[in-house]
């Protein structure tokens, strides 16, 4: 059983990745950081009794299941919100202003800085367009290409592995990894980006 | 080497650096989440019973899956038993006649099709 520093490490160490992985499949922030809190939840409340070498495997196929979760949950909510939203009032000024005043603790926080002023600022500044071109990119592609994409290269999970997150055939991890790799740097090309 | 092969590596390694771009207040909250997590890892751990707790607990959740079982089988003949006794009404309405295709076969046999409900013999009645 992993213990309470072993779970914090392994959050800390998986956080950001989860976060990005949210966010190429959301393309919305602040859902994609309600996602990561519903798997870490999810995962420190359910299966604390598991043994730290299978967390990175149940935390990949908690967030998936979240991600696909939010789709669902999304295109509910949308036959809800055409059917029923002309009969909902428009917010008052007074409501504006209320959401608005709400303090928030996250805003006094301490986060160690990071070391990205180093840099020259003409590379820095490639470099975030690259990342940008790239991000997009990623979100461009299909779902389970991307998913198979980033568990098999980013998180470095083997096939095996990405197959039993994604719950389908290790061929079809296979699959969608190739034409996710062809199809970036066919997507990269049509940029002018040679990587 | 296809050239396509190696835009993983690359893309790989640009994902890496954009992670220093996560700004300060995402981070914050990432780590407020975190930590949330790690109070709900604790009371969950509290709440693992173990030894003969545990088995108490198996037992509790068994029957509960036994029930919501029971409960899914007798919904299901409550069904059953609902649409056979409408599907008799409806037909005795209909024709005003007990005919051979439920009635008869199910019974004694006594009824003829033709025969008007009022004739034809319940066993229950007949008693």
């Amino acid at each position: 059983m992993a213990t309470r520093q072993e779970f914090s490490d392994f959050l800390k160490s998986t956080e950001l990745r989860a976060f990005k992985q949210a966010v190429f499949a959301v393309r919305d922030e602040n859902m994609a950081l309600d996602i990561v809190q519903e798997a870490m939840m999810k995962l420190t409340g359910k299966y604390a009794d598991k043994p730290v070498e299978e967390l990175p495997l149940l935390f990949q196929r908690i967030l998936q299941n979240a991600i696909y979760d939010h789709y669902r949950r999304q295109r509910s909510q949308s036959l809800l919100t055409t059917l029923f939203s002309a009969f909902l009032p428009p917010l008052s000024q007074g409501e504006h202003d209320h959401y608005d005043a709400d303090s928030d603790p996250l805003e006094t926080m301490h986060v160690a800085d990071d070391k990205k002023y180093g840099k020259n600022p003409q590379i820095a500044l490639e470099e975030t367009e690259l990342i940008a071109v790239i991000e997009k990119a990623l979100e461009d592609l299909p779902l389970r290409q991307r998913e198979a994409f980033l568990l098999r290269y980013w998180e470095e999970m083997d096939v095996r592995e990405t197959a039993r997150i994604m719950g389908c055939s290790e061929g079809s991890v296979k699959t969608h990894c190739s034409r996710a790799a062809h199809a970036l740097a066919a997507n990269l090309r049509s940029k002018g980006v040679t990587l | 080497m296809n050239k396509d092969d190696c835009v993983e590596k690359k893309v790989v390694e640009l994902l890496d650096q954009s992670l220093k771009g996560i700004n300060k207040r995402t981070a914050a909250r990432l780590q407020y989440i975190r930590n949330n997590a790690l109070e709900n890892f604790e009371s969950g751990n509290r709440m693992i019973p173990d030894g003969r707790l545990a088995h108490i607990f198996a037992a509790i959740t068994w029957h509960k899956n036994a029930a919501k079982l029971l409960f899914i089988v007798l919904f299901i003949l409550l069904l059953a038993w609902a649409g056979s006794v409408w599907q008799i009404k409806y037909h005795v309405e209909d024709n005003g006649t007990a005919d051979a295709n439920f009635l008869v076969d199910d019974l004694d046999g006594d009824a003829h099709p033709d025969e008007p409900l009022e004739l034809w013999h319940h066993p229950a009645r007949s008693r």
